[in-house]
């Protein structure tokens, strides 16, 4: 029995290190090393401006981006349209010092000045060559011949071109969809009608009014966007805020039961401007560091102390406020994608260091690193901070049993890594005594870790019956959940604690690969049913 | 704890309703109400205050104009909006019914996409989106065209009858051409200069190609057609703005040939220029009383006022949908060698019985059920007496949602490069052809057809409106010009947001040209039998540097 869970342990280890983990950094190196590139600036590399755009007085700018509209089946302020349009355009939340509200209020008034702006990101040097761009910038002009022609027109489906050039030529044509979209007003739907009992939400001068549309409501719904446009160009501040009132006052009155109220879209841009910037994160992760690393050297002194406690209970209040808005506004529990649940992640383990930082001070100090990790990797996910509505099959209370269940068995893993890792520094250290103190301090969390684990996959497996009929289908996320269980379960086994005394720390550190590819790897490389989480 | 919470919380949602609160008054009502003005360049305001819309989105040719929503005239509208939108069919009765027996097309989206100029083809097709292209088939030795087909001939049919010219059988060609510059600017930039040939061989006429000399009708064999026959494009142009164009007066008109003729050669079939009078007017003795009215529409001003003018009339001989002022229907310009040639087919003779009683079930037009069927082809063919497929109320709101479509307003007005290509646009004389605005009269509705008045329709008194034309016939001699080479200057306003609202890009009436520069140089001609009326400013824009030109041509895009 002790031979067979060696082998396995050892055919795991050699599996983790040979083949996953070095083709997971192979294949998202470089992502890693743009994303971190792009996070530290915070704004783009972009050289070659063509003139700058004019400038919308900011008033203006803050009242249109507050502007309901009917955008991906909810109802949210233009300002999370903004982020959207312009996160899929330039890879970012802002650019060159606009922010998206900026751009996208602008591009609308002055559509001319803003396509011959360098912010659409390219990063193929194919699709760079085919657009005759040095860098990775382009403009929307530059998609185009001085005949109007579309450079990439049919590319993405000619056949003497590699599958990865089509792939990245169809990748960028999206985001010139994108642009067609904007023009084509599909992300202003501003204008709720209802008519023989159908409420609708229509463009500024939509041509499919229904018929029987009263004279008010055409004029309106026609030409509020022209007067807002006039006001603009003639810098009238008062009269744009006269128009965009009224446009507030015409959702009211005609869809009042589903118009999120002034302080829920408050929240939302509170919200967005909150998890769209930077600056923060990378503040968290610096004091989070800073006070782990005195507080594991003993050189915290009781005003610092005090600091990382207050420091720990800020960042688990920001946190518990933002998961609060989001739920509030989204109006479904916040854990229907890998954004969320990463999001969520980095909420329980500041609960988990609140909680235990009294008993075991080592969570003190790491949970707040745990935490601060958590939201920087959010800008690894597959899924943007916005909030976006909820998807048919995760319409059920069961999201929020199976999803807590496994957060919760994540962030203790994540915990136990952190542990493990630094245990192993200590013994390295020759400090023995301390690094098997740790040891005890992962076991007393790994049953909890494991036991939310096989609550999660339980319930999964109900869930799943209701879902798609089956309990087990071997999909890609259920089985490495499987796969993460049972190398978790091996060192609850006390012979394997008896008889890898000094191997269990080193076993908790790679063991948590199973979780990375459970989480993430799956995402990216086996993408199944289970793909949105 | 718990009181740390309540704090939080209640900082949050004082931060957050802080955040919400408005200091500014609110308004009482959602309602527009009287139009704000503002303090902005005139030129902005493309089609006057009355007919400009400042949407420059996707839908921006097919706004309603304030004059339209004024006039309380909102549902008619759009209810003329989707007689354009939606093609027509066969059927015989139910909306959109009366396709045929031959068209032109099925609808008039075709023809303007967007709502907007027609794009440039490699093909003809009549169902091909976007081809906005008329066959333009004349007589080499008269520029007339041939009688045996219409002046818009048509390649669509309906069963058992055939198009009266077979579209698989026309080829278009584009050709490089080469001016005196060699396509070049001082500074090296070069350009490309292309024009469309165009082909039908004689084999695809369904009828005997016949054309008129001296008063007579005669045929001309295959052995001579290619001799004899000449083929040319036109292209649509967008729809926007006609109706300002329309409340431009007949006087105004008059008074800018008056003002040109002393400077160019006008067109001597259209005006006199030893009595400085008009030679030909538009009247309408058919359907109306004859009135003589000043031509302004099309590219051979070949229509008068707006209502009896190229969309009063496509919307009946595009796809041969009667009314009750058009209860017959559009065939060769002779008027008999289609129906001649389909009476005397076996094919159609076959076919006739089955599809006149889907027509005419109950036989109301004995005339076309007699035992010669041959007679009863012809008869119904040639018809004056048709059973109206479109009603009076239908056309009406047609009109108004032609009369009624805004014009974009202009865009970057305010910008220095708008200004610099303004003020380059007077200096080399582009502005004395594409003369820049125009005030419109008291706009009183004039309707050759005498089917509407004043208070049928939106109008637009005293705008002043920036369509960019002189509203006369000028000649380019381009290679492969128009027919008889005189054509009226295209309204320039809009044309900048044709990519946006997904309508033709390229410019002059055959879409030969591809961008504004293309568009410039072909007003350079001089080796084509002619020297271009517009010569000596296409010199002065070569003359300009790389900057100047790219402020002209930015200015042109703005308008």
């Amino acid at each position: 029995m002790v031979s067979c869970v060696r082998i396995i342990t050892f055919i795991f280890y050699i599996l983790h290190f040979s083949i996953i983990k070095p083709t997971i950094l192979m294949m998202n190196i470089k992502r890693l090393l743009n994303t971190v590139l792009l996070l530290l600036l915070c704004h783009s590399v972009n050289a070659g401006v063509q003139g700058s755009p004019t400038v919308i007085e900011k008033e203006i700018v803050s009242d249109i981006s507050r502007i309901a509209v009917s955008y991906n089946d909810r109802i949210c302020p233009i300002q999370t349209v903004a982020l959207d349009f312009v996160s899929k355009l330039t890879g970012q939340s802002s650019w060159q010092g606009y922010s998206a509200e900026e751009i996208f209020v602008g591009w609308m008034i002055y559509y001319t000045e803003w396509e011959t702006q360098e912010l659409i990101h390219v990063e193929s040097p194919d699709v760079q060559r085919i657009l005759g761009i040095e860098g990775e910038w382009a403009s929307v002009r530059d998609f185009y011949t001085s005949r109007h022609e579309y450079k990439l027109s049919g590319l993405d489906a000619d056949s003497t071109l590699s599958s990865e050039q089509r792939d990245a030529i169809a990748e960028v044509d999206m985001k010139m969809q994108l642009v067609t979209m904007f023009y084509h007003s599909e992300m202003l739907r501003m204008f709720p009608l209802t008519v023989d009992g159908q409420t609708d939400w229509y463009t500024p001068g939509s041509t499919e009014l229904p018929l029987g549309t009263p004279n008010a409501e055409f004029q309106f719904i026609n030409h509020a966007m022209d007067h807002l446009t006039q006001a603009i160009l003639a810098n009238d501040i008062a009269g744009a805020r006269n128009i965009i009132s009224k446009i507030r006052l015409y959702q009211e009155e005609k869809a009042a039961q589903v118009l999120p109220s002034h302080l829920a879209i408050t929240a939302e841009v509170l919200h967005n401007k909150l998890l769209t910037s930077c600056w923060w994160v990378y503040l968290c992760l610096l004091l989070s560091v800073l006070f782990a690393i005195t507080a594991v050297m003993g050189k915290q002194g009781k005003w610092m102390s005090l600091s990382h406690t207050v420091f720990l209970a800020a960042l688990f209040t920001l946190l518990t406020l933002v998961m609060g808005m989001r739920w509030w506004v989204s109006g479904h529990v916040p854990l229907s994608n890998d954004y969320e649940t990463l999001l969520s992640m980095a909420w329980v383990s500041s609960l988990i260091g609140i909680i235990c930082m009294r008993r075991y001070a080592i969570l003190k100090a790491l949970a707040p690193v745990l935490t601060s990790l958590c939201l920087f990797f959010t800008a690894y996910t597959v899924s943007s901070p916005l909030i976006t509505a909820l998807m048919p099959v995760l319409q059920t209370p069961l999201l929020f049993v199976h999803v807590v269940f496994v957060v919760i068995s994540y962030s203790l893993f994540a915990i136990i890594f952190l542990i493990s890792a630094y245990g192993l520094f200590l013994r390295s250290r020759g400090k023995v005594s301390e690094s098997l103190h740790l040891v005890s301090i992962s076991y007393r969390l790994l049953w909890p870790a494991v036991g939310a684990l096989v609550m999660g996959i339980l319930i999964g497996s109900v869930w799943a019956k209701i879902a798609w009929g089956s309990y087990w289908m071997w999909d890609p996320k259920e089985t490495w959940a499987l796969i993460t269980l049972i190398i978790y379960m091996i060192p609850l086994y006390r012979p394997f604690r008896n008889f890898f005394p000094h191997w269990h720390q080193l076993y908790l550190l790679i063991a948590f690969l199973a979780v990375l590819m459970t989480y993430f790897g799956v995402n990216y490389f086996m993408p199944g049913m289970h793909s949105y989480a | 704890m718990k009181i740390h919470l309540t704090i939080y919380a209640s900082l949050m949602v004082a931060v957050l309703t802080a955040s919400s609160c408005s200091e500014e008054e609110q308004p009482l009502s959602w309602e527009i109400g009287e139009t704000p003005t503002i303090e902005y360049p005139e030129d902005y305001y493309a089609g006057g205050l009355l007919g400009t819309t400042t949407n420059n989105s996707s839908t921006a040719y097919k706004q309603p104009t304030l004059a339209v929503e004024n006039a309380g005239m909102v549902t008619a509208f759009n209810e003329g909006e989707y007689l354009f939108e939606k093609d027509f069919n066969t059927n015989t009765s139910g909306a959109f019914h009366g396709l045929g027996p031959v068209y032109v097309r099925p609808g008039c989206l075709y023809c303007h996409p967007g709502y907007g100029h027609g794009a440039r083809q490699n093909t003809y097709a009549a169902n091909l989106q976007r081809n906005g292209y008329l066959l333009v088939i004349y007589d080499k030795k008269t520029n007339a065209y041939i009688r045996s087909v219409a002046g818009m001939p048509q390649t669509g049919a309906v069963k058992p009858f055939k198009a009266p010219i077979d579209e698989t059988q026309i080829r278009l060609t584009w050709n490089e051409y080469t001016d005196e510059w060699n396509n070049r600017f001082e500074d090296g930039e070069t350009y490309s200069l292309t024009y469309p040939e165009v082909s039908i061989p004689a084999s695809a006429y369904y009828a005997p190609v016949m054309v008129q000399r001296d008063g007579k009708d005669m045929e001309i064999a295959a052995a001579d057609y290619d001799e004899n026959i000449g083929i040319r494009l036109e292209s649509t142009i967008g729809i926007y703005g006609t109706g300002l164009l329309d409340a431009i007066t007949d006087e105004d008109i008059t008074k800018q040939w008056e003002a040109e003729s002393p400077y160019v050669t006008l067109n001597p079939a259209m005006w006199d220029q030893t009595t400085n009078t008009w030679k030909s007017y538009y009247s309408n003795s058919r359907q109306g009383d004859g009135t003589k009215y000043v031509r302004r529409y099309t590219y051979a001003m070949s229509r008068g006022p707006l209502l009896d003018g190229a969309g009063a009339n496509a919307i009946w001989n595009i796809t041969n949908v009667t009314r009750s002022d058009r209860p017959y229907h559009y065939l060769d310009l002779a008027g008999k060698y289609y129906a001649e040639k389909s009476a005397q087919d076996p094919e159609v003779q076959a076919g006739f019985a089955d599809y006149i009683a889907l027509v005419d079930p109950e036989q109301n037009h004995p005339e076309w059920h007699t035992s010669d069927v041959a007679s009863n082809i012809k008869t119904y063919l040639t018809s004056q007496k048709l059973d109206a497929e479109m009603t009076d109320s239908q056309y009406k709101n047609l009109m108004i949602w032609h009369r009624g479509l805004a014009v974009p307003a202009a865009r970057n007005t305010t910008t220095d490069d708008f200004k610099a290509g303004k003020k380059l646009f007077t200096e080399i004389g582009c502005a004395q052809c594409h003369r820049p605005s125009w005030t419109t009269g008291a706009d009183e509705i004039h309707d050759p057809n005498l089917m509407f008045a004043n208070a049928d329709m939106p109008r637009y008194p005293n705008q002043k409106i920036w369509p960019y034309t002189d509203m006369v016939q000028h000649r380019l001699f381009m290679k492969n010009d128009i027919r008889t080479g005189w054509c009226r200057t295209t309204p320039l306003w809009g044309r900048g947001l044709a990519s946006k609202c997904g309508s033709g890009t390229e410019r002059m009436h055959d879409c030969r040209a591809r961008n504004v520069v293309e568009a410039i140089m072909w007003h350079g001609c001089t080796s084509e039998g002619g020297k271009s009326d517009a010569y000596h400013t296409v010199q002065k824009f070569r003359a300009l540097d790389k900057k100047e030109r790219d402020q002209l041509v930015y200015f042109v895009e703005s308008i």
